[in-house]
C-alpha cells in the first residue's frame, strides 16, 4: 500500500484532546447566541452571494476603485503572481509583510515571489514559524500546532541566533521585535480578505494578532488578494458573519481584531486582486458549488475524527480537513488528489459544526464518483470487488451466489494463509464478523 | 491588459452560472436588535467583557475629571510620551500629559513605533464583547491602534451600544457608504496570539494592554 | 401497508436483527411484508463512489418497494442511503422520492406507531452506539434510547463521546484499517468506561466492526442490536 499519511496516521498525539477541547470551547461560545438561526442566515446569505457572483464583482470592483483602489482580476496562480510582482515593481519594493492568507498558500505566492527576487516576509505568529522552519502549516487557523515550544526555542536559536528559551512569552516578543523592523521596511503589506462587501468596495479581516492591521497599514502599498467566493453583498451581512466566523474558527465572541478597510487614504495605494484558480470550475459544478460558501473558519478540521488522527499534512496542499477534501481536487484535479475523499467514514460531524452549513458529507461521496470516472488510483482499492458486489445485488440469483462465496472466503479465511486483502485489512485489528448459519431470507422462506 | 483577465474571469462566473436562478443582489438582511439599556449597566457589562479578554476599563463621571484620570492611570503604569489622535475627546483628555502630541496625518512610521502609548477615541463601544470601534482616517491616524504598545481608548458613554449591530457599527458603515477612505477597526481588547501551544501570549504584534476610558456613563450617585 | 427491509449484511451477518424484528411486529400487531425480491439498497456502491452501479440498485429498489407506504429498516445507515443520499444522487430520478417512505426501526416505532413501551424485559446494564447516519441524517438517537429506557430491568447507561464515529464507515473499514482500528479503539474505551455488559446499535454494521475490537481485546462485553433487545420478553 501506499506510504500517505492516511495509512499511517501519524498526527501528534495530543491533537485528538486538545481539538476535542477546542471544540467544547466553540461550543460553549456559541451557546450564547441564536447558533441555528445564525447559520441558516449565513447559507441563505452566501447562496445568494453566489447565485448573483458576477454582478456582485462588477459591483465590487466598481466601489473599490471609486473609492481610489484598483481591482485586478487573476484567472490563474500564475497570474495573480504575475500582477502581484508587477505591483511590487511599479512601487520599488523589495519585501513584502503578509498577513494570513490560505489563498497565499494555495497560489505559492511566496515562492513566485522569491523568483522575482522580493522577498516575502510571514508576520502571523504561526506562519513566520513555520516559514523560519521551512515547513507547510498543518492547519488553517493554527499554522504552527504541530510544534511544540521546545521545537520552537531551538528554531529560534538555530535560525535567529538568540539564546535557547522555551517560554511562549519571551519568544512571541523575539519574534514581535523581528517583525517590527520587517513592517518599517517593507514596500508592501499583503492581507487577504475574509469578506469583500460588494455594496462598498470594503475589505474585511480579523484576526487576533494585530499583524494584519500593520502590514495593511504600515507600508505605502496595501495588496488585498483574495478568492472571488469571499464576495457578499452587503455590509449588513457581516452582522451575521461576524459572530460566526468567530465562535466557530476559534471559540470568541469576537476576534480582537475585526479591519473594515474601507479605501487607500491620502499617501496610500490599494489594490485587490481577484483571484479565480480553480473557483469558476466548482461554480460551474452544482453539487459542489455549496463548498465556494466557506468561510475558511477550521471547524471542520477541528471535529473530524480522521483529521484529528493525521494532522495537516496528509491532506495535500494548502486546504485540510474536509472542506480540504473537496476543494483540492475540486480545483487541482481528482485524479491525483483524490486520496483524503475516501479518507472518511461520511459521519457528517463537519457539517453539523459548519457555521455556513455545507452539505460536506454528500459533496465527499460525490467527488468520490468523479474519482471514479477519472480512475484515480485512489478510488482503486477494492473497487473490483465492490463492483463485482452491487452488480450481483441486480437479482436474486447472483445474490444468493455471493453471498455463499462471501460465506466461502471468510471460512477459508479463518485457517488459510491465503486471504483477500479486505480480509487481511480487517483482521489486523478485529475478529472477522461469523456469516450466520442461515440467512434471515432462508429463515424466512422456511417460515412460510 | 488586465481588462482581458477581467472579462475572461467574468464570463467563466456568468457561464458557470448559466440556468441558476437569479435573487435580489443587494438586500440587507437584519432587523435591529438593540434594546434600550442604561448606559451605566452597559457599561458595568463593557468593563467586565474587556476584562475577560485582557483588557481593563475605567469609568469618569464627567468630562471635566478625564485629563486627570487619563495622568493617573499614565503615572500609574509608567507611560511618558503620547501620540493622540484628532479627536477633540482624545484632545481633551491628553490635556495633562507632558509627553503628549498629535499624530499628524503624514507622521512617519517610526515615529509612532517609538512612542510608548496612542490615545484614540472610540465612536462606538460594544458592551457584549468589550470592543471599541475606531475610524482612521489618515495614515498617522490608522497606525495608532497597532504600533505603540500601550492603547488608551476613550470614548463618551452615549456611545455604548449593547451589541453588534447595524447601529453599533454606524459609522464605520456610514463611512463606508459615503466614501469614506481610510480604515475603521473593531478593537477587542490586546493583540494576542496563541500560536505556540495553544498558550495564550498578550502583545503579538500590536499593543500588549488596552485602557478603555468611558465617560458620562456611571451609575447616579 | 408496511414493507419490511432486511440490509444484505444484515441478512448475511446478523440475521438475528431482522428476526427479532418480525417477532417485535408480530408482538406489536404491525401487519407487514416481506417482499423477498429485495437485494441491497446500494449504500456500498454509492460510498465507493460508484455511481453507476448504485443506480440500478436504487431503481430497483424502488420497484421492490412499490407501493408500500412504509418501508421500515433496522438500520439507520440504510435508511438514511434512501432518503437522502437517493436524492442528492439524483434529484430528478423516480427513487429520489422513494426517501420519505423510508423509516429506521427505532423512528418508526416511536413516531409513526406511537409505541415506546414495547412489552420487552432484559435486566442488564446496556449502552447504545449511535451510527452516524442514523444520528445525523435522520436524527433518530432520541427515539432509539426512548425505547431503550422503556424495557424493564434495563440500566441504561450513555456512552461517553457518543458523538464521535465508531470508525466502520463501510469499505473505509478495510480501505484505512488503521485509522479505523484507532476510531474504534476509542470507541471501545468507552463502551468499557460505562461497565455496560452489552453493546448495542440501531446499526449492525457498527456493531460488526466493535464486536470484533472487543472480541479481539477479550472483552466480555456482549454486542446486540437494539431489536433483539426489544424482542426480548
Amino acid at each position: 500500500m501506499s506510504a500517505s499519511g492516511f495509512q499511517r496516521p501519524l498526527g501528534p498525539v495530543s491533537l485528538p484532546s486538545s481539538m476535542q477541547r477546542s471544540v467544547e470551547h466553540k461550543h460553549a461560545a456559541q451557546a450564547q447566541v441564536a447558533w441555528t438561526a445564525l447559520r441558516e442566515r449565513a447559507h441563505a446569505i452566501k447562496a445568494r452571494a453566489i447565485a448573483d457572483l458576477d454582478r456582485l464583482l462588477v459591483r465590487f470592483e466598481r466601489e473599490f476603485e471609486a473609492r481610489g483602489g484598483t481591482v485586478l482580476w487573476a484567472r490563474t496562480a500564475e497570474e495573480a503572481a504575475a500582477l502581484f510582482v508587477d505591483i511590487c515593481k511599479r512601487h520599488g519594493a523589495s519585501s513584502v509583510v503578509k498577513g494570513k492568507s490560505m489563498l497565499s498558500e494555495e497560489l505559492e505566492l511566496n515562492r513566485r515571489l522569491e523568483g522575482a527576487g522580493i522577498e516575502p516576509v510571514e508576520t502571523d505568529m504561526g506562519e513566520f514559524i513555520v516559514q523560519l522552519a521551512g515547513q507547510r502549516p498543518s492547519h488553517i487557523i493554527a499554522p504552527a500546532v504541530h510544534l511544540s515550544r521546545e521545537d520552537v526555542g531551538a528554531l529560534f536559536r538555530d535560525k535567529l541566533g538568540v539564546p535557547y528559551s522555551d517560554d511562549p512569552a519571551r519568544l512571541i516578543a523575539i519574534a514581535s521585535r523581528r517583525l517590527r523592523e520587517r513592517y518599517l521596511q517593507a514596500g508592501v503589506g499583503m492581507t487577504g480578505a475574509n469578506f469583500a462587501i460588494a455594496e462598498t468596495g470594503t475589505i474585511v479581516v480579523v484576526e487576533n494578532e494585530g499583524n494584519g492591521g500593520l502590514s495593511a497599514a504600515v507600508p505605502p502599498v496595501h495588496v488585498v488578494v483574495a478568492g472571488i467566493e469571499k464576495v457578499i453583498p452587503t455590509l449588513d451581512d457581516l452582522l451575521t458573519f461576524l459572530p460566526l466566523l468567530s465562535r466557530a474558527g476559534t471559540g470568541q465572541k469576537l476576534t480582537t481584531y475585526t479591519h473594515f478597510f474601507l479605501g487607500p487614504e491620502p499617501g496610500k495605494a490599494a489594490y485587490c486582486i481577484m483571484v479565480d484558480a480553480g473557483r469558476t470550475q466548482i461554480l460551474r459544478d452544482a453539487k459542489i458549488r455549496e463548498s465556494l460558501y466557506c468561510i475558511k473558519c477550521g471547524a471542520c478540521l477541528s471535529v473530524c475524527p480522521i483529521y484529528r488522527r493525521t494532522g495537516g499534512w496528509a491532506y495535500g496542499p494548502v486546504y485540510a480537513g474536509p472542506i480540504g477534501a473537496i476543494l483540492t481536487p475540486a480545483m487541482l484535479g481528482v485524479r491525483h488528489h483524490g486520496e483524503p475523499t475516501f479518507a472518511s467514514t461520511l459521519c457528517g460531524a463537519c457539517r453539523e459544526e459548519c457555521p455556513v452549513d455545507i452539505d460536506l458529507p454528500h459533496q465527499l461521496a460525490y467527488m468520490r464518483s468523479k474519482a471514479v470516472l477519472a480512475d484515480a488510483p485512489a478510488a482503486r482499492p477494492q473497487r473490483a470487488t465492490l463492483r463485482w458486489f452491487a452488480r450481483a445485488m441486480r437479482s436474486l440469483g447472483m445474490y444468493g451466489t455471493a453471498a455463499n462465496i462471501a460465506r466461502a472466503a471468510l471460512w477459508t479465511s479463518t485457517w488459510s494463509p491465503w486471504k483477500p486483502e479486505a480480509i487481511r485489512a480487517w483482521t489486523s485489528s478485529r475478529e472477522l464478523p461469523r456469516p450466520a448459519a442461515r440467512s434471515f431470507k432462508t429463515w424466512w422462506r422456511k417460515r412460510q | 491588459m488586465n481588462q482581458l483577465a477581467r472579462a475572461e474571469l467574468l464570463a467563466a462566473v456568468a457561464d458557470a452560472l448559466r440556468g441558476t436562478p437569479r435573487t435580489e443582489a443587494l438586500t440587507g438582511t437584519d432587523e435591529e436588535l438593540e434594546h434600550a439599556a442604561d448606559p451605566s449597566v452597559l457599561a458595568a457589562l463593557f468593563k467586565r467583557e474587556l476584562e475577560a479578554v485582557d483588557g481593563r476599563a475605567e469609568l469618569v463621571a464627567t468630562l471635566e475629571e478625564l485629563p486627570a484620570a487619563i495622568r493617573e492611570y499614565a503615572g500609574r503604569v509608567g507611560l511618558q510620551t503620547f501620540l493622540v489622535g484628532v479627536s477633540d475627546l482624545a484632545r481633551l483628555a491628553s490635556s495633562l500629559l507632558d509627553g503628549a502630541r498629535p499624530a499628524d496625518a503624514g507622521i512617519e512610521a517610526r515615529d509612532v513605533e517609538a512612542v510608548d502609548c496612542a490615545l484614540i477615541e472610540a465612536d462606538a463601544l460594544l458592551a457584549d464583547t468589550g470592543s471599541a470601534l475606531v475610524l482612521a482616517r489618515t495614515r498617522g491616524e490608522r497606525l495608532l491602534p497597532y504600533l505603540p504598545r500601550a492603547c488608551i481608548v476613550v470614548a463618551r458613554g452615549s456611545a455604548l451600544h449593547a451589541t453588534l449591530t447595524s447601529a453599533a457599527l454606524r459609522v464605520a458603515f456610514a463611512a463606508a457608504r459615503s466614501g469614506v477612505t481610510g480604515e475603521a477597526v473593531m478593537v477587542t481588547g490586546p493583540s494576542r496570539t496563541a500560536d505556540i501551544e495553544k498558550t495564550m501570549v498578550l502583545g503579538a504584534h500590536g499593543p500588549r494592554t488596552v485602557m478603555v476610558f468611558i465617560v458620562g456613563a456611571c451609575s447616579p450617585a | 401497508m408496511i414493507a419490511l427491509f432486511v440490509p444484505c449484511y444484515v441478512d448475511l451477518f446478523w440475521p438475528k436483527a431482522a428476526i427479532a424484528t418480525v417477532n417485535l411486529f408480530e408482538r406489536l400487531g404491525v401487519r407487514f411484508e416481506y417482499p423477498p425480491q429485495q437485494t441491497c439498497c446500494g449504500q456500498p456502491a454509492f460510498n465507493a463512489g460508484l455511481w453507476d452501479e448504485a443506480r440500478p440498485l436504487a431503481e430497483r429498489f424502488a420497484k421492490v418497494f412499490a407501493g408500500y407506504e412504509t418501508i421500515v429498516v433496522p438500520s439507520g445507515s440504510c435508511a438514511a442511503m434512501c432518503s437522502t443520499f437517493y436524492r442528492y444522487m439524483d434529484a430528478g430520478a423516480a427513487f429520489a422520492d422513494i426517501g420519505a417512505r423510508v423509516c429506521d426501526l427505532a423512528t418508526f416505532l416511536v413516531e409513526r406507531l406511537g409505541v415506546v413501551h414495547v412489552g420487552a424485559r432484559f435486566s442488564q446494564r446496556v449502552t447504545y452506539l449511535d451510527g452516524c447516519h442514523g444520528r445525523r441524517e435522520l436524527g433518530c438517537t432520541e427515539a432509539a434510547v426512548k425505547l431503550l429506557r422503556a424495557v424493564r430491568g434495563l440500566d441504561y447507561v450513555e456512552l461517553p463521546n457518543v458523538e464521535e464515529c465508531c470508525g466502520f464507515g463501510g469499505a473505509f473499514a478495510v480501505k484505512f484499517p488503521q485509522l479505523s482500528a484507532s476510531m474504534g479503539a476509542a470507541k471501545c474505551s468507552h463502551v468499557q468506561e460505562t461497565g455496560a455488559a452489552v453493546l448495542t446499535s440501531g446499526d449492525a454494521s457498527c456493531l460488526l466492526h466493535v464486536r470484533g475490537l472487543l472480541e479481539r481485546a477479550g472483552s466480555s462485553v456482549r454486542a446486540m442490536h437494539l431489536a433483539e433487545i426489544l424482542a426480548q420478553t
